[in-house]
């Protein structure tokens, strides 16, 4: 009798190969940073990337990390983030410290003292007692017990690669490290070898074709408009629309009285003697955006094609305006308005580059950067007898493609370039499975019996250096 | 109560022993065996012994109990280091592995306080999952070998065995191996860096995977070849080598542009190619009708149509008729058809086997049995029988004398020997003619027994008797008319103009008769030569003194014929039996050089002009006479 799949009741070890060594999974990102043990199916410590520096003027600097800490309306409170807009490391350091902030509050917990320090075993005479200091030092570290499998960029630079197996190894005592492309761990979390992995985060939005486990490097490609551009649509379209609309972080309104739709807003504002610095009102507006962008952005699907052409007499904007479901919106100090084609316009861009909202700052985005264009790139590059089986197996992932119906679209543009080749497309349904694809399938990997051959050992490292990471994680 | 020891007492009877012991009556036992439960034993009892009608369930309303807790030590799970094998650097990694109880309790007695991660790597079991630690293996060569086999222009040795270790690395995913394809020359390396010379000793090229695939599947296949001569391999190995030796790079190519075009078509193309592929499977399907309503039509029209009146059927010996001829035609026309045989017998009809005997058929049936079925008698209504009798599946006639196919218009019933037709043609009317006939066939060396009659020998044999029988039938002819010309010239005196043209004439006929009599040759008595020959006849009339050129001539001609012929027969002329073939190459005349087998063709279709000789001979002269 078959056993129903169930949390309750292991599958068997045969059935899915696993064999769990506690290892750690760790899937750094522009926004969040999801850390892990390999083998459970969620991220237990989801950390912001962003961090905050606490700077006060003659004051010693303190660095804040977690949720808790960087939302906090306090003076000279700097918000900043280690990754660059391409979604590599900028900031080595501060990086690092953060990762292992996500690793230790959460996962490994502090360590005992080992009882040679505790002080209960200090000889009574004073005597020193001749222990490998170095080895003690070691134990303290904080992976000592865990492999770490870490997901990179596919673009992610050599130096960065090889910096990373080095401080896994010295910083963070870890027996065993691989580094993992997450175009290949998104693909495994859809439990396909072979997929065209179209990954929309923060900072970058990439299309990485993968063949057996294995991406294609020549035939990545990315493009900026991920969610921090539809971000900045938002905000000029708020800047654009007449009057322009005010964008108001929660942290500034004490109170608020309802006001009609487009009616000026009525609030008592807080006033604060250090008002907190700029990139954190930039923090928490991009709060308030993300809010616009979960409750009311949503994506043209229909079939009349894109946004700007016309049919019938009638371009799809117009269309837009008449179609029903428009959304109101209300800030945090209770301005409101109704979106209607702005709401269609403001993601129009990644698919097609004349849609997007502009000004003199703000240049519209290339052909080659909308979402189907690049697909077509990938695919150009990639043999023709691979096409077909990649086009099969598209998956998508990444928080930004949470969006209203942004699956259909892609299909749908999908479809329109290659009408004769089947195509489909994979998006969980689930947004957790969406937002931490990667990490998932870093999960998925990681707790594979087979895989404990790959791991890169300390001995190893120890014997060909950090320059081991290009030969083995490939 | 008394009981039985009681009455045993007061009978003075002794209690030990009772002579009789009452048999013990024995319960019938149920049917089902057991006692069936939920149910009344009066109820049950009603049934007999037989088994309840309605199956009864057995429902147990027992109450449970408690489950009975089994004492045992349940599994330990333990933190347990293990190695992989493999990996070659013995890295020590932790898992949680069952323990036995046996051990778990084994362990308890002696409760260390050593940590888990101490305890040692005991005598591992081999790694579950390193068993799936695959390599590939590509072909080794030495540096000999490479330079006597594998050398060649476009690729380095150094390339090579980059690309090897490219292959052993992907796994041979071509994809991945031409996407990681990075090959730098030494050469370029080392030097480029510090000298501004580029030493130009292999440029860097771009290779495609079809590049790349030649160029392994070839090192492949020679390295195959060293090892295993190709003569040695067995069929697996070889299908590899010859898979492997046949991959075309530029056929390769030329496919994946294609594809490429297929793939990148608009979608108007693909709807287009979509809709004619519609409109071609329409047509087919229309052409297909049509040409089945066509086929009914011509059917129905070939079917007896009806000139007079009713008139003539009102006799019952009319209709008879008339329904035989209905019957007789649809059934030729296919099975399963109108007028079953059914409705014929309850008709008082005449059963199928009559109504082959009844003149009135359909279709000729001529043919002997071994005449095959491209034989066409002009007798309308056969070309529906041959339609009718045509086998689903269509053979090419080359294929049926091949594989022994005949086709039969008619088949008698019962077993006939070939050896009986043989004989049966030898015999003639009268027994001069049958002498006559011997005499031939003993010239032609035919002997009396042929010894493997097969379809073929019988053919040729009735065509070489039919022929005989003609040119004696023409011999005859023309003894009767020199004995006539020899009495009309009696007669009428000699005339002299005539004198040379009768000599050259008698001189031809005698020519003519040699050939008659040495070649079974010239003797095509077919109904098309008959023919033939009349047509002829108008022309050779006027030209009498170039009658024997034209002979000569045309023997040549159907030397030529013959050859060609004997092309396209050979499997015939294979079946041909050896007595029949050395008796046509006894019959070397005019067509001396004539190369054995091809004999049969000069009997089938190559002599007609012969026969029209003869006939255009005999009319000659007959001609002459009534002059």
């Amino acid at each position: 009798m078959a056993s129903l799949m169930s949390s309750l009741n292991a599958p068997s070890a045969a059935e899915y190969a696993g064999d769990e060594v506690s290892a750690i999974v760790l899937d750094p990102g522009y926004s969040t940073v999801r850390a892990g043990f390999a083998g459970e199916d969620v991220p237990k410590s989801v950390v912001p990337t962003y961090y905050g520096g606490l700077e006060p003027p003659g004051g010693a600097t303190q660095v804040l990390y977690g949720e808790n800490a960087i939302h906090n309306p306090i003076p000279h409170l700097h918000i900043k983030n280690p990754m660059s807009q391409d979604g590599i490391v900028e900031d080595w350091d501060a990086a690092w410290k953060l990762w292992e902030y996500s690793l230790t509050s959460r996962l490994l917990g502090a360590k005992p003292t080992p009882a040679i320090r505790n002080g209960l075993n200090d000889p009574v005479d004073g005597d020193v007692m001749d222990v490998d200091m170095e080895e003690l030092d070691d134990l303290e570290k904080p992976l000592v017990d865990n492999p770490l499998l870490m997901t990179e960029p596919a673009w992610n630079p050599v130096k960065w690669r090889e910096k990373s197996l080095e401080a896994a190894m010295e910083e963070w005592g870890t027996p065993g490290f691989y580094l993992q492309r997450s175009g290949v761990l998104a693909a495994f979390s859809a439990g396909k070898p072979t997929a065209l992995v179209i990954d929309i985060g923060a900072s970058q939005l990439s299309v990485s074709p993968v063949v057996d486990g294995m991406i294609l490097k020549k035939s990545v490609r990315k493009s900026p408009l991920a969610g921090n551009w539809i971000s900045q649509q938002i905000r000029l379209m708020f800047a654009q629309s007449q009057p322009p609309v005010p964008l108001t972080p929660h942290y500034m309104v004490t109170s608020k009285v309802p006001v009609d739709a487009g009616a000026p807003s009525n609030a008592t504002y807080k006033k604060y003697e250090i008002p907190p610095t700029d990139s954190f009102r930039r923090l928490e507006e991009e709060r308030v955006l993300t809010e616009f962008k979960e409750s009311v952005v949503t994506t043209w699907y229909h079939e009349f094609g894109r946004l700007s052409t016309s049919s019938q007499g009638m371009t799809n904007e117009e269309r837009a305006k008449a179609a029903p479901g428009a959304r109101p919106f209300e800030m945090p100090d209770g301005w409101n308005q109704i979106f209607q084609v702005e709401r269609f316009k403001v993601i129009e861009g990644m698919f097609d580059h004349e849609g997007a909202y502009t000004d003199a700052e703000n240049r519209a985005p290339k052909l080659e950067h909308t979402i189907p264009n690049l697909i077509i790139a990938s695919l150009n590059s990639v043999d023709v007898d691979t096409r077909p089986a990649l086009l099969a197996n598209v998956v998508l992932v990444g928080g930004s493609t949470l969006i209203t119906h942004l699956h259909e679209r892609v299909k749908r543009e999908l479809e329109a370039a290659y009408p004769n080749v089947r195509v489909r497309l994979h998006a969980p349904g689930n947004p957790v499975e969406r937002k931490f694809a990667s990490w998932i399938g870093g999960s998925i990997l990681a707790s594979l019996g087979t895989f404990h051959q790959m791991w890169i050992s300390r001995k190893e490292y120890e014997e060909h250096g950090a320059g081991l990471v290009e030969k083995r994680c490939k | 109560m008394a009981s039985r020891k009681d009455v045993q007492d007061i009978m003075g009877l002794s209690g030990a022993a009772p002579a009789n012991p009452p048999p013990t009556l024995k319960k019938p036992k149920t049917a089902t065996g057991k006692r069936t439960a939920g149910i009344a034993r009066e109820v049950l009892a009603l049934h007999g012994d037989r088994p309840p009608p309605v199956a009864v369930i057995d429902v147990n309303k027992t109450y449970k109990g408690r489950p009975s807790r089994a004492y045992k030590l349940s599994n330990r799970w333990r933190m347990t280091p293990f190695t992989n094998q493999a990996r070659t650097d013995g890295l020590v990694l932790k898992h949680w592995a069952k323990i036995p109880a046996s051990k778990v309790l084994e362990d308890s007695e002696n409760i260390t306080m050593e940590d888990v991660s101490e305890t040692k790597i005991e005598e591992q079991p081999r790694y579950e999952w390193a068993k799936c630690n695959v390599q590939v293996e590509i072909p080794q060569y030495t540096d000999e070998e490479y330079e006597t086999y594998l050398r060649s222009d476009d690729w380095s040795r150094e390339e090579t065995d980059y690309l090897l270790q490219a292959i052993k690395e992907y796994h041979q995913r071509w994809p991945v191996i031409y996407d990681r394809y990075d090959f730098k020359p030494s050469a370029l390396v080392g030097s480029g860096s510090d000298d501004m010379t580029l030493v130009p000793t292999s440029p860097r090229k771009e290779r495609s995977i079809e590049d790349m695939k030649a160029r392994y599947y070839n090192i492949q296949a020679k390295a195959m070849a060293i090892k295993t001569p190709i003569t040695n391999m067995n069929p697996a190995e070889f299908a590899l080598y010859e898979n492997l030796t046949k991959y075309n790079p530029v056929s390769e190519a030329s496919r994946k542009k294609l594809a490429n075009n297929l793939m990148s078509r608009s979608l108007d193309e693909a709807k287009e190619e979509e809709f004619l592929l519609n409109e071609l499977q329409r047509i087919a399907v229309y052409n297909h009708k049509f040409e089945t309503e066509r086929a009914e039509i011509r059917a129905r029209l070939e079917a007896p149509s009806s000139t007079g009146t009713a008139m003539q059927f009102q006799s019952s010996q009319a209709l008879h008729q008339l329904f035989t001829q209905l019957f007789h035609a649809d059934r030729s026309r296919k099975r399963g058809s109108r007028l079953s045989v059914q409705a014929g017998m309850d008709a008082g009809m005449p059963t199928p086997a009559t109504v082959g005997q009844t003149p009135v058929t359909a279709g000729s049936h001529r043919d002997s049995i071994g005449g095959t079925s491209q034989k066409k008698s002009g007798v309308p209504g056969s070309a529906t029988s041959q339609t009718a009798q045509t086998p689903v599946r269509t053979i090419s006639p080359r294929s049926e004398t091949r594989f022994g196919i005949t086709t039969h218009d008619r088949l008698t019933s019962g077993v006939t020997f070939r050896t009986d037709r043989v004989l049966k043609l030898r015999q003639a009317k009268s027994a001069a003619q049958t002498q006559k006939i011997a005499t031939a066939l003993a010239e032609l060396k035919v002997p009396d027994i042929i010894v493997l009659p097969t379809t073929t020998v019988c053919e040729s044999l009735e065509r070489l008797v039919g022929q005989v029988s003609k040119l004696l039938d023409v011999r005859k002819v023309r003894e009767k008319e020199e004995g006539e010309l020899a009495v009309a010239r009696a007669r009428a005196g000699i005339n002299t103009d005539n004198t040379q043209a009768e000599k050259s004439s008698t001189e031809k006929k005698a020519e003519v008769e040699d050939i008659a009599k040495g070649t079974d040759a010239e003797a095509d008595a077919n109904s098309d030569g008959d023919a033939h020959g009349d047509e002829d006849d108008d022309g050779d009339v006027d030209g009498d003194g170039d009658a024997g050129a034209d002979v000569d001539e045309e023997d040549e001609a159907e030397e030529d014929e013959a050859d060609g012929d004997a092309e396209d027969e050979k499997p015939l002329k294979d079946e041909m039996d050896g007595d029949v073939a050395r008796a046509r190459s006894s019959s070397n005349l005019a067509s001396g050089p004539l190369p054995e087998n091809s004999a049969v063709n000069t009997a089938r279709g190559g002599h007609k002009r012969s026969a029209s000789v003869l006939s255009a001979t005999s009319t000659k002269s007959s001609k002459r006479t009534r002059k």
